[in-house]
């Protein structure tokens, strides 16, 4: 491949690197480019402990733009995932105070541990997000390990290292503090969302990325120690609020086929089910209170209108 | 090869909820495509251009600075306005310096490399910003062994990605010296903003003008004189028409670089040698 570039371009350079940087799988990720073209790369990601992802490894293809790294690399999501639309684009960006600022000197290192810190975070309704259930999450999760993808050829059980607790946790930690900095959304909304950036444009400085050259025990441990030290510990275990996600307005699990190419003909009728369920709960709930609001509201006014008309003046006592 | 036509651009209406995002896409593509269409680095040209600009009539007062400036001013540099102009002029003065003087070379290669350093010390993402510094010092390094002629230095100028890449390291070391310096320079920052939190969105991130903090740190950081005049007097910091960094007496005050101010933006300028007839 080496020949086909011009190795004094300074993006190809750096891509080259960045590929010898990530020759090996680590427990959380992986990503080389696929085999003829430098510019378009295949990535693997594992889901975090503790969250509806965990268990899951999840699958993407990263493009780079002919200025990487000027500009972000886009990421697309291929394994069902229920958190991102799967084959669209997903762009990077810091949150908040300049949502389309990417700095060249992050690498595809930094966007696949924001990705990997993203997956537990709320959706805030984002265009290209998916907020499924937490049920259906775990699922795809846990058949996400016999995923293949039709491309590379790899099967996701396959492609990372064996997951070790201990590994898994110092990297966790960077994940998170990235993902607090980053944002990732369908590249489309980045522009309108710049209002909505939300709770996360708090100041949590400081360098992210301490160290990286090859991410062994040891040497993560020495970098999210430091990360420790400098960002506040991240709080809300999104576990907690498993079957409480009942969006009042919208019937959330749409699903559409086309995007969900699950194996199984059943899934389909399931997610029907799952829709219908919380639906119910959350009329159970609207209906009655809002009957009972406009009652209390008819009474008050009745009370009021005979208050007026048969006491005209002088009777204050009622 | 810096002029894509409009053509290219998606016309297809069939995602209707996307409508207006693509439309935003366009307007940004247009921008982008306008910034394009002028060279990164445009060659020397008489500084008398400059007054075509302005309008007799409509705009006197640059009309007459733009003459004022004339008589002491031989030569422009027009740098493409894309948020990076002032570290792109003050990269190729930089360099042009360079190319005439050794000595000057030698030594801007030996503090790059001290930059590296310090900024791996301030604790700069490992690889990927040495790998900037890397670049950087090679191409000086080419310079210097007389593997790069001239006129291809200012092809590289030229060349989006390789003047992109040699203008991150000026980024970076203006970071840099602000962080290394941070008790001194957080007062300034407006808003309660942490230094490190400006630095990576105001300064680190491409596309992003320099404000007067930035001017400042690149200044002391790569230790040079720098002249701006600007074209209207009520941007100056100083209120004057010109302003030298580090601050120095008129009288004295020999700058390395020239640069023109205008609303928004900065070009290089060269003064008419003393020899000259004028």
């Amino acid at each position: 491949m080496t020949e086909m570039y011009n190795t004094k371009n300074a993006g190809v350079r750096r891509l080259m690197q960045e590929a010898k940087e990530l020759r090996n799988p680590t427990e959380m990720y992986h990503a080389q480019p696929i085999e003829d073209n430098l510019f378009e790369w295949h990535f693997t990601i594992r889901g975090t402990l503790g969250t509806d992802f965990e268990g899951g490894i999840y699958h993407g293809r990263i493009i780079f733009p002919a200025d990487y790294p000027m500009k972000p690399p886009n990421l697309i999501l291929l394994t069902p995932n229920g958190r991102f639309e799967l084959n669209k684009k997903i762009c990077l960006s810091i949150s908040g105070y300049h949502p389309e600022t990417w700095l060249p000197s992050w690498s595809i290192r930094t966007a696949l541990l924001a990705l990997i810190g993203f997956l537990p975070t709320p959706p805030a309704g984002a265009l290209g997000s998916l907020d499924y259930p937490a049920k259906e999450r775990k699922r795809l999760a846990k058949t996400s390990v016999d995923w293949k993808c039709k491309e590379c050829g790899c099967v996701m059980k396959d492609v990372l290292l064996p997951i070790t607790e201990d590994g898994q946790l110092k990297e966790t930690e960077e994940a998170k503090h990235l993902a607090a900095q980053l944002k990732f959304q369908d590249e489309s909304v980045v522009k309108k969302e710049v209002a909505e950036a939300e709770n996360q444009e708090k100041p949590t400085e400081n360098k992210s990325e301490n160290d990286s050259s090859s991410p062994t025990v040891s040497e993560t441990s020495q970098a999210s120690e430091k990360l420790t030290e400098t960002s506040p510990p991240e709080t809300t275990p999104l576990a907690v609020v498993v079957e409480e996600t009942v969006s009042v307005d919208d019937p959330i699990v749409v699903i559409e086929p086309v995007q969900e190419p699950s194996p199984v003909g059943a899934s389909y009728q399931q997610h029907r089910r799952l829709a219908s369920q919380s639906f119910d709960y959350s009329l159970l709930l609207t209906v009655p209170l809002g009957l009972i609001c406009v009652a209390i509201f008819i009474t008050l006014l009745a009370r009021r209108i005979l208050v007026e008309n048969g006491n005209p003046l002088n009777e204050p006592e009622l | 090869m810096v002029q894509e036509s409009n053509e290219n651009l998606p016309t297809s209406t069939s995602a209707i909820t996307e409508d207006e995002i693509l439309l935003q896409d366009q307007q940004m593509k247009r921008i982008e495509d306008e910034q394009k269409a002028a060279p990164l680095v445009g060659d020397k040209s008489p500084f008398f251009t400059l007054i075509g600009y302005y309008d007799e009539v409509t705009s006197p007062a640059f009309f007459a600075k733009a003459n004022e400036l004339a008589e002491t001013y031989s030569d422009i540099r027009y740098i493409r306005g894309d948020g990076n102009c002032f570290y792109r002029a003050v990269l190729v003065g930089l360099v042009e310096i360079m190319l005439n003087d050794r000595e000057k070379l030698l030594k801007f290669i030996a503090s790059s490399k001290e930059w590296t350093d310090r900024l791996v010390k301030l604790g700069f993402p490992d690889w990927t910003c040495t790998d900037f510094c890397e670049y950087f010092i090679e191409f000086l390094q080419k310079i210097a062994d007389g593997k790069t002629k001239n006129e291809a230095v200012f092809e590289n100028m030229n060349d989006d990605n390789t003047a992109n890449y040699l203008l991150m390291f000026f980024r970076l070391i203006t970071s840099g010296y602000l962080k290394g310096n941070s008790t001194e320079y957080e007062p300034f920052i407006g808003e309660g903003m942490p230094l490190a939190q400006y630095c990576e969105s105001e300064i680190e991130a491409m596309w992003k003008e320099a404000d007067h903090l930035a001017i400042i740190a690149l200044v002391k950081a790569t230790n040079i004189h720098l002249r701006i005049e600007y074209m209207d007097r009520s941007v100056a910091p100083n209120g004057g028409w010109h302003h030298n960094l580090p601050d120095g007496d008129d009288a004295t005050f020999v700058p390395d670089i020239t640069l023109l101010y205008r609303p928004g933006h900065y070009d290089l300028i060269y003064k008419k040698s003393v020899d000259s007839s004028g």
